[in-house]
């Protein structure tokens, strides 16, 4: 029984890697424009689609590959941050939230008018075999997903705190109003946080179909139910909490579809996300309420 | 109706906006509240209407403690304010603004509304009113409630001297008769047009009380206001 | 008018009152993502009733609506204190998690000597009350825009009354709200227990009209286009959401051949039109002078 507990741990954190860096997307972009992007899943898939695409059609390796799904994702990124962000900077959160749900639509149908069919194949990273631990199991591509999530976060934290580009990051999250006031190009400065976030969703992405090999139709909603249950449980305040509800996303599934199958598997994954809501709006990191509240407050 | 509040204390995330505040309020009297900004009027205020809880001591309405009451609670009892920066509901017609508020018909309402000179604006979006109109909505909708006691916040505030008067006249006539009102203004000639009594806060604590023109000349009081100099050669 | 029509303008009913049951909500500021959650609800409650049961079609229906009520109220008490896109994303996953215990769901029931019933993933077929009891299509697309006549009624009594302005309070500020003496989370448990009733009478409708539900047609782009309808028609009145219905069922229609387009067309309406007309077409100062304007011609 240890050992199965283990076994399904260890998956879980593979996958949660994955669902980690998702969750590192949202969390991003949230802290920036302070509402919820619902077009990040679809963002996602567009990025994965346009790596199908190009080994489809030249039959490119990993590497290629790789790079399309990055770029896909950036365009679509940028696409979503001007339709639904920037023309709506000073409207309320869930005007965006809406529209980036309406654009989300918009981009599935087109990704699976693009490429109609149910699944499509997608060249791994390397080769799915598995290295005996003991009693333990453990898929190289596996570990090879939790190496590049781990170089992936170790580079955000090192962004997002130790640059100047991070500093304006924060210092709009904090308050976009003063920033602007002190000359950090507001503007300038949300676009490349979209940009950073879709090209760290779309390594995610990448991440993912490698090692399942295939992409399916319904890879957008997939990812944007998984990395907003990833964010929203680690609170949407700070980009650790994302890593940590990511984790723990992955485990919970994990240990979830080897007790019941993959329907209680994503139940298990709601109820978690609606039972952290109730009990805890703030999620692990216990930060976007205490914002919330101040400032219906200071209105007054 | 008698308002008062007992030892109030008040935290807001570590700093202390209200020190230990004793304060009463007789029936139909009106006090004027003074002091420099940040020194607690409208947390004061708030605390009064229920939005910030006590993090200690009491509050006290006709006798009663109301410490732990919601503000719909407390309004239900009779406690009506308007907002310093003032909020009205945009999405909502002049007159449902009004009308809408707990106690008050359709026919209340439009009387209300001519009280305070908006009677032809029933049926504009709220969202039309410019600013002193707006001012006047939020006395409307106050007075809707039919309240025994008004907590005004800086009634005047961003108002130009004419607009001022015609604040001063229209709150002498419509709002105070009758009332227990509590006045937070920065303009000493509105407090001594419609207070007979004042109490002066600083950083939290109330530091001063009594009757307007007495307070005026306290060379305490001015010091807090004045930073010590005489107004005239400032 | 012929039988394809009449069931389009029967869909067109019944997606007007699931529209309304999220416009509600709307109303009192919250964005639900999750009405979907008891339009299924109401389905299989309706079915189940009629086609298990052997009840007649209304108390069947109004059994459903007594569902969705509980149902969503009972969501609502945990929920109160989120808003914004908490609460959103609370509706989100409580509709996904609906939707899959669904799909769980197995309630089988001889009849006539057939099994009939909810069979999970299989869905809920045979609801058959309305082709056994000789209702004819017309009939039963009337009789769905009779309810409909009455729930706009009913929406425009509460704006005339003070009820339906003080939701719109709550919905703009609910701290102001609460001072002028509303008691917010009555008003908004309430609002939620109407919604409820609503969506799952429109789901008890459907079922019926369709005799075939899955789990599956309750998804999340059922509920966003639930959401849709009152954000493009407007928000100023009751009128708005079925506007909304209207647009984009009419859009279908007409561009038959681009059918397949048609998500991308209407998702990009909806962010042009929150761009430009964040409360939809009908907005609360055109509904005003619409109001206005018809008082003066009467």
């Amino acid at each position: 029984m240890w050992v199965d507990l283990f076994q399904n741990t260890i998956e879980g954190m593979a996958n949660g890697s994955a669902y980690a860096l998702m969750a590192l997307g949202f969390t991003l972009m949230f802290g920036v424009v302070g509402k919820l992007n619902l077009a990040y899943g679809a963002v996602l898939m567009v990025g994965v689609y346009a790596g199908v695409y190009v080994h489809l059609e030249w039959q490119a390796g990993w590497a290629a590959s790789a790079v399309a799904v990055v770029l896909g994702a950036v365009v679509a990124g940028i696409y979503v941050e001007r339709t639904c962000f920037a023309p709506m900077r000073h409207g309320a959160a869930i005007t965006s939230m809406v529209a980036s749900f309406a654009i989300w639509m918009q981009l599935e149908e087109a990704a699976t008018l693009a490429l109609p069919r149910h699944s499509y194949p997608f060249p791994s990273l390397v080769e799915g075999t598995v290295i005996h631990l003991g009693p333990l199991l453990l898929r190289r591509d596996h570990l090879v997903m939790l190496a590049v999530a781990l170089v992936v976060m170790a580079a955000l934290e090192w962004l997002v705190r130790g640059s100047r580009f991070g500093l304006g990051l924060r210092a709009i999250a904090e308050n976009p109003r003063a920033a602007g006031f002190v000359g950090r190009n507001v503007e300038r400065t949300l676009f490349f946080a979209f940009v950073l976030a879709s090209a760290v969703g779309g390594v995610a992405g990448w991440l993912v179909a490698s090692a399942d090999q295939h992409v399916s139709a319904m890879f957008g909603m997939w990812a944007t139910f998984k990395g907003l249950i990833a964010a929203m449980l680690g609170g949407l305040g700070s980009l650790r909490g994302a890593v940590a509800g990511g984790l723990l996303l992955g485990v919970v599934e994990a240990h979830a579809l080897w007790l019941a199958g993959p329907q209680i598997r994503d139940l298990c994954a709601y109820l978690l996300l609606f039972l952290l809501l109730i009990l805890r709006p703030g999620g692990l990191s216990g930060q976007a309420r205490i914002q919330r509240d101040a400032a219906a407050y200071g209105r007054l | 109706m008698r308002l008062a509040l007992e030892g109030a204390r008040l935290r807001c995330g570590g700093h202390v906006v209200l020190d230990s505040i004793d304060l009463e309020i007789g029936d139909g009297e009106v006090l004027g509240l003074v002091g420099p900004n940040g020194s607690g009027k409208s947390s004061l205020i708030n605390a009064l209407s229920g939005i910030y809880p006590l993090s200690a001591g009491r509050l006290l309405i006709d006798g009663v403690d109301a410490t732990s009451w919601p503000p719909h609670r407390i309004a239900a009892h009779g406690v009506a304010r308007t907002v310093q920066n003032t909020r009205v509901f945009e999405r909502l017609t002049v007159l449902d603004n009004v009308r809408a508020v707990r106690g008050c018909g359709r026919a209340g309402a439009e009387a209300l509304l001519e009280d305070v000179g908006l009677g032809d604006l029933g049926h504009a979006m709220a969202a039309t009113l410019g600013f002193a109109q707006r001012r006047r909505l939020d006395l409307a909708r106050a007075l809707a409630q039919e309240p025994r006691a008004l907590l005004l916040d800086e009634p005047s505030a961003a108002l130009t001297a004419a607009e001022t008067d015609a604040m001063i006249d229209l709150l002498a006539r419509v709002a105070l008769p009758g009332r227990t009102v509590i006045v937070i203004e920065h303009k000493i000639h509105l407090i001594a047009a419609l207070c007979p009594r004042m109490a002066v806060l600083d950083m939290g604590r109330k530091v001063a009380e009594g009757p307007v023109a007495a307070l005026c000349e306290d060379e305490s009081v001015r010091a807090i206001y004045f930073g010590g100099r005489d107004p005239e050669h400032a | 008018m012929d039988a394809f029509m009449v069931g389009v303008v029967a869909n067109i009913g019944m997606m007007a009152l699931l529209a309304l049951s999220a416009y509600l909500l709307l109303l009192v500021g919250e964005v639900s993502f999750g009405q979907q959650a008891f339009f299924g609800i109401g389905a299989y409650a309706a079915g189940i009733a009629t086609a298990l049961w052997g009840w007649p079609l209304a108390p069947a229906i109004l059994f459903a609506a007594l569902a969705g009520a509980v149902g969503q109220f009972g969501v609502a008490l945990p929920t109160l204190r989120l808003r914004g896109f908490h609460f959103s994303v609370a509706t989100l996953a409580f509709a996904e998690a609906v939707r899959i215990l669904l799909e769980l769901f197995h309630y089988r029931r001889p009849v006539d000597g057939h099994l009939m019933g909810p069979d999970g993933e299989h869905g809920f077929r045979d609801v058959r009350y309305i082709f056994d009891n000789g209702i004819g299509a017309l009939d039963y697309m009337l009789g769905i825009w009779l309810l409909l006549a009455l729930v706009l009624a009913a929406f425009a009594f509460l704006e005339r009354s003070r009820i339906g302005p003080r939701l719109r309070m709550i919905g703009e500020d609910d701290v102001l709200a609460a001072l002028n003496g509303i008691d917010v989370i009555r008003y908004r448990l309430v609002a939620s227990a109407g919604a409820g009733a609503l969506a799952a009478c429109a789901g008890g409708l459907y079922i019926h009209s369709v005799t075939y539900v899955e789990p599956g047609v309750f998804s999340v782009m059922l509920g966003v286009h639930t959401l849709a309808y009152g954000l493009i028609g407007g928000l100023g009145t009751a009128f708005g959401p079925l506007l909304g219905v209207l647009i984009d069922i009419g859009f279908l229609e007409t561009l038959h051949g681009l059918s397949q387009y048609r998500m991308i067309v209407f998702g990009g309406l909806v962010a042009l039109l929150l761009i430009l007309r964040p409360r939809g077409l009908l907005d609360e100062p055109l509904a005003n002078r619409l109001g206005r304007w018809l008082g003066r011609v009467r």
